[in-house]
């Protein structure tokens, strides 16, 4: 597996790890929970190559966090059954994995 | 008026001063690839300023003019120690790392192009050294206090100076002392598992490394212990021959990598509509 490979696999699952339980604190129940899984994969991927292909530029990377929260909070609010307040739910979410990325990037 | 230009003036002279100092520092301490590679991707070259030995997975690397070009500018087989100044992580997730070639005798079954100062490799094929810095790192909590032992040692044929304890590589050799018996100035005490003290020179007339209190003039000691461990498999050196292709152009990785990820989402998102879609119906309704 090279380089870039990995880090989006590691990326995918931290994500996924650190946002399935966030969700939960919304209310994110039986079907929501796999709309949070799937909206992870549509966007995470894409947010990875983004920062990638620019470099990791912090200002990036925080453009492009708050795209994938609005993308994020849309299809909750849309699709979601239970999930309450989707675009608080991404934000929680999605905060919450990025700083804990930034925090293991720096220990690790 | 004349006041503010006066403070101007002198602020002026004092961040000169400053950056001059400062790059000049920097220019004197670390070396950099001469190439128009570095200067034109210095933000996005890292220092890196350790030593590593070749270790192609076919028995030797190939060194290109710079990252992700086809030119060649070596051929090296593997277990040769280079300097590697700096890296760079091309955006198709592939790291090459800079050598230092000066100075390099390439053997017959080698390549050098002539007159090539640098040249890029890919990372992986590099096997980390264990260096001084890396002994003072796991053995300095067992440092002594140097307290004379070598002072006023008499030179009968020549000072050895080691890398460190136990490498087995000779740094530097000093056949009488410079300046009329200016003696190096020692620091640190280390005794090794057999018994031996050394002590280290930070610097003598361009000389440094540890010198064997016990027998400082002794080339061939004989140590019940080797060098620090490489945590890497080394693979043998082999002549180098055969087409190597470089590793995929960034431009060639990232579109496939940016064509996988559009089929990723358009699915996902299709996914996502497909069985969701019972929720969409019921929200309209």
């Amino acid at each position: 597996m090279n380089e870039l490979t990995l880090k989006f696999a590691l990326s995918l699952t931290l994500t996924l790890l650190l946002e399935l339980p966030v969700s939960l604190l919304f209310r994110a129940r039986g079907k929501d929970l796999l709309l949070v899984f799937l909206v992870n994969v549509l966007t995470n991927p894409a947010a990875v190559l983004v920062c990638v292909l620019t470099g990791d530029r912090l200002l990036v990377q925080i453009g492009i966090e708050a795209v994938v929260i609005l993308a994020e909070g849309w299809y909750y609010r849309t699709y979601g059954n239970g999930i309450r307040h989707p675009y608080r739910c991404a934000a929680a979410c999605n905060l919450f994995s990025y700083i804990t990325g930034a925090v293991l990037g720096i220990l690790l | 008026m004349k006041r503010r230009w006066k403070c101007m003036t002198v602020l002026g002279a004092v961040l000169i001063f400053w950056a001059s100092v400062s790059f000049t520092a920097s220019a004197d301490v670390i070396w950099e690839p001469s190439g128009d590679f570095y200067m034109e991707n210095l933000d996005e070259c890292e220092y890196d300023g350790r030593d590593y030995l070749t270790n192609g997975k076919e028995g030797f690397v190939v060194v290109y003019e710079k990252p992700g070009d086809s030119k060649e500018v070596a051929r090296i087989k593997n277990g040769k120690r280079f300097y590697v100044g700096f890296t760079y992580k091309g955006r198709g997730g592939v790291t090459w790392a800079v050598l230092n070639l000066w100075g390099y005798e390439p053997e017959a079954e080698e390549s050098l192009e002539p007159d090539v100062r640098d040249g890029w490799v890919v990372f992986e094929n590099l096997a980390q050294v264990y260096m001084e810095e890396d002994f003072r790192a796991e053995h300095e909590s067992g440092f002594a206090d140097y307290q004379g032992e070598l002072d006023g040692y008499e030179i009968k044929k020549e000072l050895i100076f080691w890398d460190y304890p136990g490498s087995g590589r000779i740094t530097g050799r000093v056949e009488e002392y410079f300046s009329g018996g200016d003696s190096p100035v020692y620091q640190d005490l280390y005794t090794d598992p057999d018994g031996n003290r050394w002590t280290y020179v930070g610097y003598y007339y361009g000389e440094e490394g540890w010198v064997c209190v016990d027998d400082p003039e002794n080339g061939e000691l004989s140590l019940s212990y080797g060098p620090g461990a490489i945590d890497r498999e080394l693979y043998p050196a082999k002549k180098p021959e055969g087409e190597v292709m470089p590793p995929k152009t960034n431009a060639a990785v990232m579109a496939g990598t940016g064509a996988a990820v559009l089929l990723v989402v358009v699915v996902t998102a299709l996914l996502i509509a497909v069985l969701f879609r019972k929720n969409d119906k019921n929200k309209g309704e």
